[in-house]
């Protein structure tokens, strides 16, 4: 019996202190996590979340830049198009799938770009897309370049693009 | 595509019978600690023997549970990302087409290995890149295996990318990537035969245009036969899986 006695209350005290351990990194985690902090920036309500491109083959002069902006507290609003120094055209596309696996790449704009308050414009691999057209030089693994969006409402943005395998 | 339908009756009759050794384990289980509590009078002098029966008890649980859930994986097939051809039929030959250092391409020289069939153009900027970037990926997760999966890439913009062009693109995805093309007339016929359309899309500026194509990769297995097709975006840990499975 006595074997046993003391082993509750230190058992609990080591349980107690582990818990309080645990709580504080928890704490902690969600203090410096899940803020508005995640934006590359920020500017009257309107976020740019994302903005990467691949490092290009030597011999391509054209690529594919992908960017995500939030319209987060901004008037509503649209992306009209794209600008960079290191294309001689920005033009905003899509890529998409036919039932028979075709993929077809158009011009976007209108409604697949729109940014009323509240919403998102997401651009991902295979999908919506800034195509760079006339690629001055080829963009190298962790090479940052900047690209100015520019609005149907508020004042063009400009935000550095890194170049990542993703 | 109906490959499938046989193979999910497969799984779901396997998994209950599976589930049904799980449960006959339960039932065995749950009467023994109570039989351990009949025969305890002395509480404190049976502690042990009864803690230790108890722990006994819990092994065996747990290691029928771990060998159950090894047969099961071992017995059901493997969930395919691609859709796996029913009755896989010889890839056709790729005769015109040349390499990037003009060397003809001889589809039969690939048996053996697993051969991954792209086509695509480089001056592509979304689809060819996205997929060429996820294959590369998968055949690095493949570690000592990727030797044995090679991956070709067909230009089927042969007016713009000649085979040289077409190679110092692939090769900026992965060093052990191939490319080829070959004149118009030979480009149309080969991926005609390999069921790919593709046609000039959208024009861009002045002399500059888009490619609209079949953007799937294929898969030929190491018989020479085109066995499995991948839709254009796929996990490259899923494709990883369906490689492993493959070779």
């Amino acid at each position: 019996v006595n074997r046993w006695a003391g082993a509750a209350p230190a058992l609990s005290a080591r349980l107690s202190a582990g818990l309080l351990a645990g709580l504080v990194l928890v704490a902690t985690a969600t203090a410096c996590g899940g803020q508005d902090d995640d934006a590359l920036v920020v500017d009257e309500g309107m976020a740019v979340l994302d903005a990467w491109t691949r490092p290009s083959p030597p011999t391509v002069d054209e690529a594919a830049i992908y960017v995500t902006v939030e319209n987060r507290d901004a008037p509503d609003d649209r992306l009209i198009g794209a600008s960079s120094d290191r294309c001689v055209v920005v033009t905003p596309h899509l890529t998409e799938f036919d039932d028979d696996d075709v993929a077809r790449m158009t011009a976007a704009g209108g409604d697949q770009l729109g940014l009323r308050a509240g919403e998102r414009v997401e651009m991902t691999p295979i999908g919506l897309h800034l195509m760079c057209l006339g690629l001055v030089e080829p963009f190298a693994e962790g090479d940052r370049f900047d690209v100015t969006l520019q609005f149907s409402e508020r004042a063009p943005m400009t935000v550095a693009v890194s170049v990542e395998q993703r | 595509m109906d490959t499938f339908e046989p193979t999910t009756t497969t799984t779901s009759s396997t998994s209950s019978s599976g589930s049904d050794t799980g449960s006959t384990a339960t039932v065995d289980a749950s009467p023994s600690p109570g039989t351990g509590a009949d025969g305890g009078s002395g509480r404190t002098a049976r502690k042990r023997p009864w803690a230790r029966m108890f722990a006994v008890l819990v092994a065996a649980f747990v290691a029928a549970a771990v060998v159950g859930w090894l047969g099961l994986r071992w017995i059901t097939p493997h969930p395919y990302s691609g859709t796996v051809m029913q009755a896989p039929t010889a890839a056709p030959s790729m005769d015109g087409l040349v390499y990037s250092d003009g060397t003809p391409v001889d589809i039969g020289a690939f048996d053996g290995d697993l051969l991954l069939l792209f086509f695509g153009y480089t001056n592509c900027p979304d689809v060819c890149p996205t997929t060429l970037s996820q294959v590369a990926t998968a055949r690095r997760q493949l570690g000592g295996d990727a030797d044995r999966v090679q991956v070709l890439f067909v230009s089927v913009d042969p007016e713009r990318d000649d085979p040289g062009a077409a190679g110092a693109y692939v090769t900026s995805f992965d060093p052990d990537f191939l490319a080829a093309t070959g004149e118009p007339a030979d480009v149309d016929r080969v991926a005609s035969q390999y069921g790919i359309f593709f046609a000039k899309g959208e024009a861009i500026g002045d002399d500059d245009y888009v490619v609209d194509h079949t953007a799937t990769l294929m898969g030929i297995d190491t018989e020479g036969h085109l066995r499995i097709v991948w839709p254009g975006m796929l996990e490259p840990e899923r494709l990883a899986a369906d490689l492993r499975e493959l070779l």
